[in-house]
């Protein structure tokens, strides 16, 4: 024989315990009563997590205009640099038109423009 | 461990009523109809006071209502809840040490149940108890889960988390000590 069923044989497997007269009537009542109500599920959100999707935008846009940006710097011509640009650059207070252009000059672009003669007019005139 | 056992239709079912928050509370009344006299016996013979049982049973089904959701039917039902007790039981204990018998206290305590209100048995059954309490919680458990509900030592290991070999050789241990204390005792 087992020193279990030894033991079994000795004192048995009887339950001595007891509890207060219809205490298991009353127990799931009890129980249910004291269990609290399940919350809904709230998901908090960050500041920041609820303006990230627009933030994102801004900076998108914000990336585009500057993409634009450089690719107008880059396709666009600019062969004058900067010190280039200072060679043309001049001061029109400093210079009268008469100092450029003398009355000879003006008559004789006059004359040389052809425009007094008729034939010209003949011949646009002409079919 | 018998009275303990559904069907495994109706487990499945009760599983999936657990798992929607519309059935839940009924399925929860279930639960705790089937199960709340198994477990108070579980919890009663680890705390010998029907008080503190009470109490341990209550917050056991207040913390299995709580971690429902954590409940993923990985383990039958009531494995979950006697696994949830017994935790509850060596909370309570660890908490209020004077529960914890010292072998050389086991004829005071057997005295204080033989006592006690709700204790019926005999004075060898008070020993019996004495000596149970004396025990390391886990032996405590068990002793008991083998020894009165003679539950399978497989079943005890998904509950204990405790390997097949190691539950033997507590649980021979453990009748072995109490044999040697009744066998003062005639």
């Amino acid at each position: 024989m087992g020193i279990e069923e030894e033991l079994k044989q000795m004192v048995g497997t009887d339950n001595p315990f007891k509890t207060p007269e219809g205490y298991f009537e009353n127990l799931s009542s009890q129980v249910m009563s004291k269990l609290p109500e399940k919350k809904t599920n709230v998901i908090h959100i960050s500041r920041w997590q609820s303006i990230k999707p627009w933030a994102y935008m801004a900076a998108m846009f914000v990336g585009a205009a500057l993409m634009i940006q450089l690719g107008r710097g880059v396709f666009t011509p600019n062969t004058v640099t900067q010190s280039e640009s200072d060679l043309f650059a001049f001061d029109s207070n400093e210079l009268v038109l008469d100092d450029i252009i003398s009355d000879q000059d003006i008559d004789s672009s006059l004359n040389d423009s052809f425009m007094g003669d008729y034939s010209l007019y003949e011949l646009v005139a002409s079919d | 461990m018998t009275s303990l056992q559904l069907t495994i239709s109706e487990e499945k079912e009760l599983i999936e009523q657990l798992q929607h928050s519309a059935t839940q509370k009924k399925a929860f009344e279930r639960v705790v109809k089937t199960y709340s006299e198994p477990l108070y016996w579980q919890i009663r013979r680890m705390v010998p006071s029907h008080s503190d049982a009470d109490d341990i049973l209550q917050n056991t089904f207040l913390k299995a209502w709580t971690h429902l959701e954590q409940f993923r039917a990985e383990s039958k039902i009531s494995t979950w809840l006697y696994r949830i007790a017994y935790n509850e039981s060596v909370t309570f204990l660890k908490k209020n040490k004077n529960n914890m018998t010292p072998s050389d206290d086991i004829d005071r305590l057997a005295g204080q149940l033989e006592g006690d209100a709700y204790f019926d048995g005999n004075e060898m059954q008070a020993h019996l108890q004495a000596a149970v309490a004396s025990l390391p919680p886990k032996q405590r458990m068990i002793f008991n889960l083998k020894y009165y509900d003679e539950m399978k030592y497989s079943q005890i290991s998904d509950v204990l988390g405790t390997t097949i070999g190691t539950l033997k050789a507590s649980y021979h241990q453990a009748v072995k000590k109490i044999k040697l204390h009744l066998e003062k005792l005639e």
